[in-house]
């Protein structure tokens, strides 16, 4: 079942401009609970507005935007419940944390919610528990490193218990060990409890590795939406989009020119490096 | 001309409640000695939190050393006078491009650091085509800075150290925010500065994929450097690199696990036509 489908919206940053470009043109997709979604595009393309409009941060000028089923726009519709519903994990999250104490910062979510402070404090815990940072629970928070950091900015927006989690470059910042733990840490939040999973990067050979779907953006207009290996092998659409290849793509064609078979649904680097061990 | 001399550099910084008295130290650069030549290209690869960007700042005397000294192009960051010098010598690109941009519109932003240099209007107006020409955004020149995406602010704020024409240039995760194709025209146009230029080349990076475009690696743990060495050397290092929290670029990692598969790789190949090289 869709969890989110998004009809025809249209965006404009500059409303009073007739001339002006649209930020997003005629966007429609859908997504289904469960689904592990990736947004990719070049710098500019409207990922980042796109995210904003799924909360009802900003509202689209034409078009409609379905939460199960519920037209958000509409005017008994509860955008706050919808926010609690849908969290959005900013760009350099760590810098909105504020508060003295980690455990204050994460429980300040909880509450907004409506929770007494007891079980919001003891919801905070359980969500720190699970993302590995209980130690850090009373430091404050601008000790920590930057990797600690955006965890418990994370862990400020899971607290709210969303049936979506919506990331603009997760990434972004993190080293490699970190970043490695971070996608582990949700996919696992996606098979355990079932969250919706939609975020944007540029990491195209980990959309590979985690995402089951992909939307790719160019000038505020859909290029395509599909699986990962089917958009990211598909040289028109790339080069439409002004996307490199990832490298498994990359490879996958090299291996082809050299008069090689190799399975195209099977490009994770571990089923990459099967094929490449077996090729015959 | 010895261009960068760190000598036995020891930071340690005050870590304050909130009261601000000092609860604790902590030490993010412990002992580092490194000497950086004129025209050299180097990346500084390390995981979040092990001094890297501290490192980075007292380079242009935005951190001072706590014992040890940092000396660039025979002037020593701690003798106050050569501040605004050494800062001429320096230009400097920060992660969150949003701490960086100072001014409303694109063109004046990067005025403003060449202003400061007191360099004339007509070159003035002339460098600042170049660099956005350069970073392919030439049509943003005249745009409102708080309207552009991530990766726009980054190319902005990087444009902006272009145009200041300095001897050295500092980039602290320059493109956490820009898809590859981006990524590459940005690092393409670097490394042709800091060869037909002969402009020295400091890139702290994330994307280890990026270490192929240096000709030296140094390698951060806990505030000391654990490594110094080529690219193609480092990567042959798989363990000592996972102790310091980095994971192996795509490419290498591959080849490094098909050459266990006995296939006939270095483990060192950095491009896939390369790695592709075992398949006759």
């Amino acid at each position: 079942m869709s969890i989110l489908e998004v009809k025809n919206i249209k965006y404009k940053y500059n409303k009073f401009d007739e001339s002006s470009k649209y930020a997003l043109d005629d966007i429609s997709f859908s997504i289904d609970e469960k689904d592990f979604v990736a947004i990719i595009g070049e710098s500019g393309s409207g990922k980042s507005t796109l995210i904003s409009h799924l909360n009802g941060l900003y509202k689209a000028y034409s078009g409609e935007i379905l939460f199960k089923g519920v037209n958000i726009y509409s005017n008994d519709f509860n955008l706050t419940d919808l926010r609690f519903k849908c969290g959005i994990v900013f760009q350099y999250p760590e810098y909105q944390l504020f508060s003295e104490t980690v455990i204050d910062d994460v429980a300040f979510g909880a509450m907004k919610k409506g929770l007494s402070k007891d079980e919001a404090y003891k919801k905070s815990v359980e969500v720190l528990k699970l993302l590995g940072i209980e130690h850090l629970k009373d430091e404050a928070p601008f000790n920590l490193s930057g990797g600690e950091k955006r965890k418990v900015a994370f862990a400020g927006v899971f607290v709210m218990d969303p049936d979506i989690l919506i990331f603009d470059e997760p990434d972004a910042g993190l080293d490699p060990v970190s970043k490695d733990q971070f996608y582990e840490l949700i996919k696992s939040l996606n098979n355990k409890f079932g969250t919706t999973i939609i975020y944007i990067t540029h990491n195209l050979d980990d959309v590979i590795e985690y995402a089951n779907k992909v939307i790719v953006l160019n000038e505020g207009k859909i290029v395509k939406t599909g699986k990962p290996f089917e958009i990211l092998t598909d040289k028109e659409v790339m080069t439409k989009a002004n996307l490199e290849m990832p490298y498994a793509v990359s490879i996958y064609y090299e291996v082809l020119k050299k008069g090689y078979e190799i399975d195209k649904t099977k490009l994770k680097f571990d089923e990459l490096l099967n094929s490449l061990i077996n090729l015959k | 001309m010895q261009n960068i001399e760190i000598k036995n550099l020891i930071v340690n910084f005050d870590i304050l409640n909130s009261e601000n008295n000092v609860v604790s130290k902590k030490r993010a650069i412990d002992g580092v000695n490194l000497s950086i030549n004129e025209g050299e290209f180097v990346c500084i690869l390390g995981r979040n939190g092990s001094g890297k960007s501290t490192l980075a700042k007292c380079l242009n005397a935005l951190v001072l050393p706590s014992e040890g000294d940092v000396i660039i192009n025979g002037m020593n960051t701690k003798d106050e006078t050569k501040t605004l010098d050494i800062r001429k010598n320096i230009g400097m690109a920060f992660q969150n491009p949003d701490n960086q941009i100072v001014a409303s519109i694109v063109e004046e932003d990067i005025a403003f650091g060449m202003e400061n240099l007191c360099i004339d209007s007509e070159t003035m107006d002339k460098r600042i085509d170049e660099a956005l020409d350069s970073l392919g955004i030439k049509e943003l020149r005249f745009s409102v800075t708080s309207k552009l995406s991530g990766g726009q602010k980054q190319k902005v704020s990087i444009a902006g150290i272009l145009a200041m024409k300095s001897k050295i240039i500092v980039l602290d995760e320059p493109t956490s925010m820009i898809d590859k194709n981006g990524r590459k025209d940005l690092l393409d146009r670097v490394k042709k500065l800091n060869k037909e230029d002969n402009i020295t080349i400091i890139l702290i990076s994330h994307y280890i994929d990026e270490i192929s475009y240096a000709d030296r690696v140094v390698v951060l743990d806990k505030g000391k450097i654990v490594m110094d060495n080529t690219p193609r050397e480092i990567v042959l290092h798989k363990s000592e690199l996972e102790n310091a929290g980095i994971t192996l670029p795509y490419i290498p990692n591959l080849a490094t696990r098909l050459k266990e598969h006995g296939k006939n790789l270095k483990g060192n190949e950095f491009t896939v036509g390369e790695l592709c090289q075992f398949l006759k």
